[in-house]
């Protein structure tokens, strides 16, 4: 025992913050607190034995350290073994092949462009993820022919939200046919309900809720808090050097304008006159994919920063490209949520 | 042009596709199950000549295929429905007709490179695996293949009793109703021997139980290993097989480090097994022993490249590409 070594398993990663750590498990989804010290620890106990460690602590000491010890083992974050070199670190390296990984299309009684088009283009972009907002009621013959649109495609889509505003005239049954229909709708949601109301597939992701908030308009997103986080492998590891939210995202605003996210100022030109291939090539489009949380104030110094999602359309500074987002009310200082 | 042997909603396939695309590679994607829906072949056959054709696409402009599965015809509706029919008489002609069809797919390949050899993924079975493993270098389980129910409990005896009965083709699944019933690796004990009233039965393979440290999923891909332990003894449901699946507490899943000598072995025996590519099953007793189990050329490698990070979908693409030069 005094000469194996306690080793996290490669999946259970430390993320120091000021002034604690968590230990997040991305296999698992979860994460728990560790002191600073412990975390210290752990990070380089992978070449000092147990041995080495306790006698270099005084009794007390030593004492509180085989109790996180115990801990981690107990709830299998970590494991003894006498031969650490066995079990590399896992890489945190994240590709994809896609240019394009996920879209947001905002859509209001307002807009006039061709949505349909939009979406065979982001389809011929191989974005996989794709979410469309309507912040106004739409009819169901509409929402037949936009879906019909993606029908049609090679399936590069795989997945497509739908975010609707109330209408009394589309029935419950109607929406749960459309899902029927159109498998690659995996959920629907319905804003501005008079009531609430939630229905899972058996056997399947695809959902529908029914919520009584109104979503009106783009400046409905961007909150941080712990409901919010996120621990999984694809996350976390496209956390390390991309920005959480925005890295390989194109976005349509209501008017048309093609932008990183649709809250966010600067568009890059309209639907009506340039493609989204176009757009996503300019490398001043790509700039804030490469704005990782290390990069940001505050955030940096964080211990949740691979597991928020960041926002960069409200921040604390809209002059400060790196600026805390404005929607978050943790302190990392303070360890406080206020 | 890549030619790639597979089935509907292969999510593996789809991924490795992705890939291929992004390098701008071409390739034609077959979905064996979908040859009742809607994908055309035609093999023409006369005294001149024999030509074989896909989706319209001659089969010489195919110069690599990815054997990635052949296929699940059994559940196709032809198949559901032959049953309702004439019970198992005209299901089972159905499997001979589409294996004797798989079998000329083979003869119609001419100079191709395979990412697995649909040859030598047919002559593998376990007991040559583990000749040819154990020829290699690699350490196997002591094994006996027999029907009789006293060389069985003498085998088993001679282990100090603990031994594994498992199935000589592939584990299964039955379902009836809502009732599931799973034929897979099951521990042996001399009682069971005692209170087994019949003397002969079906050939059956027994193995030594080992005892587990970790298990190895090994990816192996043009003499490279991906290499992930599972630490499946920590559960006791997961203690034979960690195919029973704990959902609220999933195995440890984490990149493990071969040592050079089974990585030598590996290579030494897949070559003989004529494979370049499988997914390979290890374990790590508690005494050390690196013990060989079997190679699937046809494994589920996502369960290893999403947990390890991996990318094994990009190296595979990057596999067949290289191939075409
Ligand atoms: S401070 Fe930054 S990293 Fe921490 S939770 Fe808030 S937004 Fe996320």
């Amino acid at each position: 025992m005094a000469n194996s070594y306690i080793n996290l398993f490669a999946c259970c990663l430390i993320v120091k913050g000021n002034r604690r750590s968590t230990l997040v498990d991305i296999q698992r989804g979860t994460f728990i607190f560790l002191p600073l010290n412990i975390s210290d620890l752990l990070l380089t106990s992978r070449s000092i034995t147990i041995g080495q460690i306790f006698s270099s602590y005084s009794v007390e000491d030593a004492d509180e350290i085989s109790k996180y010890f115990d801990y981690l083992i107990e709830n299998e974050y970590a494991f003894y073994t006498m031969n650490p070199e066995s079990f590399p670190l896992l890489s945190l390296d994240w590709k994809t092949p896609h240019h394009i990984t996920n879209a947001i299309i905002d859509y209001d009684s307002g807009s006039r462009y061709n949505i349909v088009d939009a979406i065979s283009q982001l389809e011929h972009l191989g974005c996989a993820v794709v979410q469309i907002r309507f912040y106004s009621r739409v009819g169901l013959e509409f929402l037949l022919q936009t879906l019909n649109g993606i029908s049609k495609g090679s399936g590069r889509i795989r997945s497509l939200e739908l975010i609707l505003c109330f209408n009394e005239e589309i029935s419950k049954e109607q929406y749960r046919k459309l899902i029927k229909k159109f498998p690659r709708v995996i959920k629907i949601t319905v804003h501005n309900s008079p009531f609430q109301y939630k229905y899972q597939f058996p056997d399947s992701i695809n959902e529908i809720e029914y919520i009584n908030q109104h979503i009106k308009d783009e400046t409905h997103c961007g909150f941080v808090s712990p409901e919010y986080f996120r621990a999984n492998k694809y996350f976390f590891t496209e956390s390390q050097t991309f920005n959480s939210c925005l890295n390989r995202k194109i976005s349509i605003d209501k008017f048309g304008e093609i932008k990183n996210c649709p809250a966010m100022q600067i568009g890059y030109g309209n639907i009506a006159t340039m493609s989204l291939m176009e757009v996503s090539q300019q490398s001043h489009f790509q700039d804030v994919w490469n704005i990782n949380k290390d990069k940001i104030d505050i955030c940096s110094d964080c211990e949740f920063r691979y597991l928020c999602t960041d926002c960069r359309a409200f921040t604390q500074d809209p002059h400060n490209r790196y600026s805390k987002p404005l929607k978050c009310k943790y302190d990392p200082y303070t360890m406080v949520w206020s | 042009m890549i030619l790639i042997l597979t089935t509907h909603g292969d999510h593996s396939t789809d991924q490795t596709i992705d890939w291929l695309t992004h390098y701008k590679a071409k390739y034609q994607r077959i979905n064996i199950n979908d040859l009742l829906v809607d994908q055309t072949i035609s093999y023409k056959i006369d005294s001149t000549q024999d030509e074989f054709t896909i989706n319209n696409k001659s089969s010489k402009d195919f110069t690599v295929i990815w054997f990635r599965k052949s296929g699940v015809f059994r559940s196709s509706y032809l198949m559901l429905k032959s049953k309702s029919i004439l019970k198992d008489q005209l299901s089972s002609f159905l499997s001979f007709e589409y294996a004797a069809f798989v079998q000329s797919l083979k003869i119609s390949f001419k100079n191709v490179t395979w990412l697995c050899d649909i040859e030598s993924v047919e002559a593998l079975d376990k007991t040559k695996q583990l000749i040819l493993a154990s020829k290699a270098g690699l350490d196997i389980p002591k094994s006996l293949i027999t029907n009789d129910k006293n060389c069985a409990a003498e085998f088993v005896k001679k282990l100090n009793g603990k031994s594994i009965i498992k199935p000589l083709a592939e584990s299964e699944i039955f379902n009836a109703g809502d009732a599931k019933y799973s034929i897979s690796p099951k521990l042996l004990t001399q009682i069971f021997f005692k209170a087994l009233k019949t003397k002969k039965f079906l050939p059956s393979l027994i193995q030594e139980y080992l005892d587990k440290d970790i298990e190895l999923r090994i990816f192996f891909l043009d003499g490279d290993c991906y290499a992930m332990a599972i630490f499946s003894q920590l559960d006791n449901q997961t203690k034979i097989d960690y195919r029973n699946y704990n959902f609220d507490k999933p195995n440890r899943y984490v990149p493990y480090a071969l040592p050079t000598t089974v990585i030598e072995n590996l290579k030494c025996f897949m070559r003989d097994v004529g494979l370049n590519t499988g997914s390979i099953d290890m374990i790590k007793t508690k005494c050390g022993r690196m013990v060989f189990l079997e190679v699937n050329p046809k494994g589920q490698y996502d369960m290893l490249s999403n947990p390890c990070n991996y990318f094994l979908e990009e190296k595979i693409a990057k596999s067949l590409i290289n191939k075409l030069n």
